[in-house]
């Protein structure tokens, strides 16, 4: 016995949610480049779509070919988690979306937003702390969610954003089909054998053989900067993941697969955009448009009824025949009434108008005694008086009275009766002389209503005639897959215009953006440039402090070794001091031979003469020649030392002006001669009266 | 003799309920459709065994008019057979025991559904003798 282990489809599923980029208008080109062996045995021995989707091109293989295997794979964990839940709990799922349509249709536009608004912040509430790994009945509810927002949501999109959030507004559905149990319950059989994972496309690669049939359906890669829609899920999808997928690609027809791969072409945004067609060089490229689906089937039924159409039309004629007949039904009741009703009377017409004639004529002809009061002819004659004028009743008059009072009892009945009839004779005679307008009327109707009738029924007939020698089932499925195509065209075309919008508000924003961001980049090149002058200063600052320093500290150190010089050559004890130091700041520390600083404890004389060696050396070194002033230069010298100045003084004046100003009492007779014997120049100052002496100066 | 009810013969009551145009009638307008049949062939059937269909206190005043004014022209115009109630009557029975036979005799003749089309067809010829 063979046994046959292809699946054999046994239902026709579609898919379940609306998909943005969904391939049911692509199901005849994608079908055109299966292999010949496929589409000859349609059988396929392993089935894989790496990226799922709405599954179109999966339910249509499903559905129309026998698959042993079946492997889809979608990043998308939402997705994931609403086929299995179809796939394990297609009833609870019905019920539960069942549920949801009920609560939803009831409600008026305003309160079907509040209720979308609901259902979609539980779905994104519960996210973060949502078991997607452990399958359970929160999975049916969830899935229910999904496609309730999928089919009640704006332009039935499913998309979330980066949080993985539902972020679709809600749509404008008159009356959105939202549970479909029949499609669901066959989503499901298809679903039974096929293996699911939520996993990336790369993680299919293992399990493809020389003997699989993979069909790539990846988000598209956006026509253009702008438009970017290719976040289908959380995750992207970038050129580098196109690059990745092309290598995938490579791999997988390596192992011996035949891959199908469609994508969106660049080239229509750009024609020199080769991207694909580099990545894809080693392959058969087929470019479709998405129209071209359309036209093909468009030509292929031309000439050929539509008999689904004509079917429906079919039906709306049989229901007006079905009205047509009903009218003239109810009024061919109506006719029977009124025949039925008044045959008596014209059956009856000769006796109902005889009796009538006769009445009228005894009436004409006062045959018929006036109505008189009975009661008032009694009364007269019992009181004898006229009830009417009030004059007694004489003899004659009783007899008449008598006499009409007998008439009135002899005639009264049949007067009554006569008088009775009249009416009723008159409306008997009116209601049978009305038959003949009334049935003419009816029959008016009638007949207008049978000409209709007619008519519809001559529709019917030529429908049927028309339909007579079609092969009923295919054309039916040609007709239905094109008003699939068309709708999903229109889909398109108002996505285009949603995206198209949505482009030129990206656009705007991104020349805002760029407008914002070159005025940043205007103010952050002025501050790199001012931030680069300011550093150039700080260096320029940072050199001119270490030249500064260096020249500061060079001329100290020349001041300090001129200072030591002209000290030590002074100083008249030796061995008594080591050297002079000066510090940064310019103090002076007289360093003794010990090495302590002995400047505090240094001689008038020693002061002094440090003071003189300094500023010696001061003038040396600057280069600045004035005239030196020393006031008293000896006051605080004593004996012999002042003598050791004066000599100094003389060889301090060889090169450098010297104006020495002394008392008196200094200017010693040594001095003097000293002075003199070098032409050193003298002048007396006398100082004022005022001042107790006389100011005057005196070359001697 | 007060007269309380309308009767029929007997043996044409089965008649009376299973003749198609009257499925959907009550007692009173069947029996003035057959006493105007009889009455427009002008021949009375006397009855034989009385059987009584309905209290003549139903009658409404012109179909009462209509028993009436038959008796009127049955009696050469003589007005006074309407004080005796019992002749007026009896005068309608007969004529509808004529009708009842006539209307059978139709329908056992014509197929069904055309039953009521010859009624209708005997009606407007009527309309159009009498020129009504």
């Amino acid at each position: 016995m063979q046994i046959d282990l292809f699946e054999k489809p046994k239902f026709t599923a579609k898919p379940f949610l609306k998909w943005a980029g969904g391939k049911k208008q692509l199901i005849d080109d994608i079908e055109n480049v299966l292999p010949k062996k496929i589409r000859k045995t349609h059988k396929i021995e392993q089935y894989f779509e790496p990226f799922i989707g709405g599954g179109a091109i999966f339910f249509y293989l499903a559905s129309n070919y026998h698959i042993k295997e079946s492997f889809i794979y979608d990043i998308n964990k939402e997705l994931i988690l609403t086929y299995n839940a179809i796939k394990r709990d297609p009833d609870e799922l019905i019920n539960e979306l069942s549920s949801l349509e009920k609560d939803f249709l009831k409600r008026d536009d305003e309160k079907r937003k509040e209720f979308f608004l609901n259902i979609r912040k539980k779905f994104n509430e519960v996210i973060p702390d949502f078991n997607f790994d452990v399958y359970s009945r929160e999975h049916v509810i969830r899935a229910s969610q999904t496609i309730f927002l999928n089919k009640t949501g704006f332009n039935g999109l499913f998309r979330l954003n980066k949080k993985g959030e539902f972020n679709v507004p809600m749509g404008r559905y008159k009356n959105p089909k939202i549970c479909d149990s029949v499609n669901i319950k066959n989503v499901s059989s298809v679903l039974k054998n096929v293996k699911i994972f939520n996993k990336s496309f790369k993680e299919s690669e293992d399990l493809i053989t020389d003997k699989s049939l993979v069909y790539l359906d990846p988000p598209y890669r956006p026509l253009n900067k702008t438009s970017n829609f290719t976040s289908y899920s959380e995750n992207e999808f970038n050129d580098k993941q196109q690059a990745e997928l092309a290598e995938y690609f490579n791999k997988i027809t390596e192992k011996g697969a035949y891959a199908i791969l469609s994508n969106s072409d660049p080239k229509n945004e750009d024609e020199n955009d080769n991207f694909f067609d580099d990545l894809y060089s080693d392959y058969n490229i087929k470019r479709v448009k998405a129209k071209d689906s359309l036209k093909r089937l468009n030509n292929e039924l031309t000439g050929i009824p539509n008999l689904k159409e004509m079917e429906e039309k079919r039906e709306k004629y049989r229901k007006k025949e079905e009205e047509f007949n009903e009218v003239i039904n109810k009024k061919e009741d109506e006719k029977e009434k009124l025949i039925l009703n008044s045959a008596p009377y014209i059956l009856s017409f000769l006796a109902l108008n005889n009796s009538s004639n006769i009445i009228q004529y005894k009436i004409d002809n006062n045959e018929l005694p006036p109505p008189i009061d009975q009661e008032v002819v009694e009364s007269a004659l019992k009181k004898e008086i006229c009830t009417i004028c009030g004059r007694h009743l004489d003899t004659d008059s009783v007899i008449f009275a008598e006499n009409l009072l007998n008439t009135i009892n002899l005639s009264n009945d049949l007067v009554k009766i006569l008088t009775n009839i009249k009416t009723p004779l008159s409306k008997n005679i009116d209601l049978a002389k009305r038959f003949k307008e009334k049935r003419n009327t009816i029959m008016e109707d009638i007949r207008f209503n049978k000409k209709n009738l007619n008519e519809v029924v001559e529709e019917i007939q030529k429908i049927d005639k028309d339909k007579g020698g079609y092969d009923d089932e295919l054309i039916k499925q040609k007709y239905i897959h094109r008003t699939t195509l068309e709708t999903n065209l229109k889909d398109f075309e108002d996505y285009l215009v949603g995206y198209k919008a949505e482009k030129v508000t990206i656009s705007n924003t991104l020349e805002n953006k760029q407008v914002i961001e070159n005025k940043y980049l205007k103010d952050a090149e002025k501050t790199a440039e001012i931030s680069r002058k300011i550093t150039l200063c700080d260096d320029y600052v940072k050199i001119l402090t270490r030249i500064k320093d260096s020249i500061m500290d060079e001329t100290k150190n020349l001041i300090e070794d001129l200072t030591n010089e002209l000290f030590f050559r002074f100083i008249w004890k030796e061995d008594v001091f080591k050297k002079v130091l000066i510090d940064k700041d310019y103090s002076m520390n007289l360093i003794h031979v010990s090495g302590y600083n002995s400047l505090g404890t240094a001689s008038a004389g020693e002061r002094e003469l440090l003071a003189l060696s300094f500023t010696l050396a001061l003038h040396n070194v600057s280069g600045f020649h004035s005239p030196l002033i020393i006031d008293t230069p000896v006051a605080r010298i004593s004996g012999v030392h002042r003598e050791n100045f004066a000599n100094i003084f003389l060889e301090v004046s060889k090169n450098q002006q010297i104006i020495l100003l002394f008392t008196s009492d200094e200017y010693s007779e040594n001095i003097s001669s000293l002075f003199k014997e070098n032409d050193i120049k003298e002048y007396l100052i006398n100082l004022a009266d005022n001042y107790k002496t006389k100011s005057t100066i005196g070359g001697v | 003799m007060t007269v309380d009810r309308i009767i029929i013969e007997k043996n044409t009551k089965d008649i009376y309920e299973n003749i198609s145009i009257f499925k959907n009638l009550k007692w009173i307008p069947r029996f003035l459709i057959t006493m105007s049949l009889g009455f427009s062939m002008d021949k009375r059937t006397p009855i034989e065994i009385k059987e009584p269909i309905v209290l003549k206190q139903f009658l409404k005043s012109e179909e009462f008019a209509l028993i009436q004014s038959i008796a009127i022209k049955n009696y050469d115009n003589n007005v006074q057979i309407l004080n005796d109630e019992e002749k007026v009557f009896k005068a309608a029975e007969e004529y509808a025991n004529t009708g009842i036979k006539i209307l059978k005799d139709m329908e056992d003749r014509n197929q069904l559904g055309s039953f009521l089309k010859n009624f209708e067809k005997l009606i407007l010829d009527e309309i159009d003798q009498l020129e009504i």
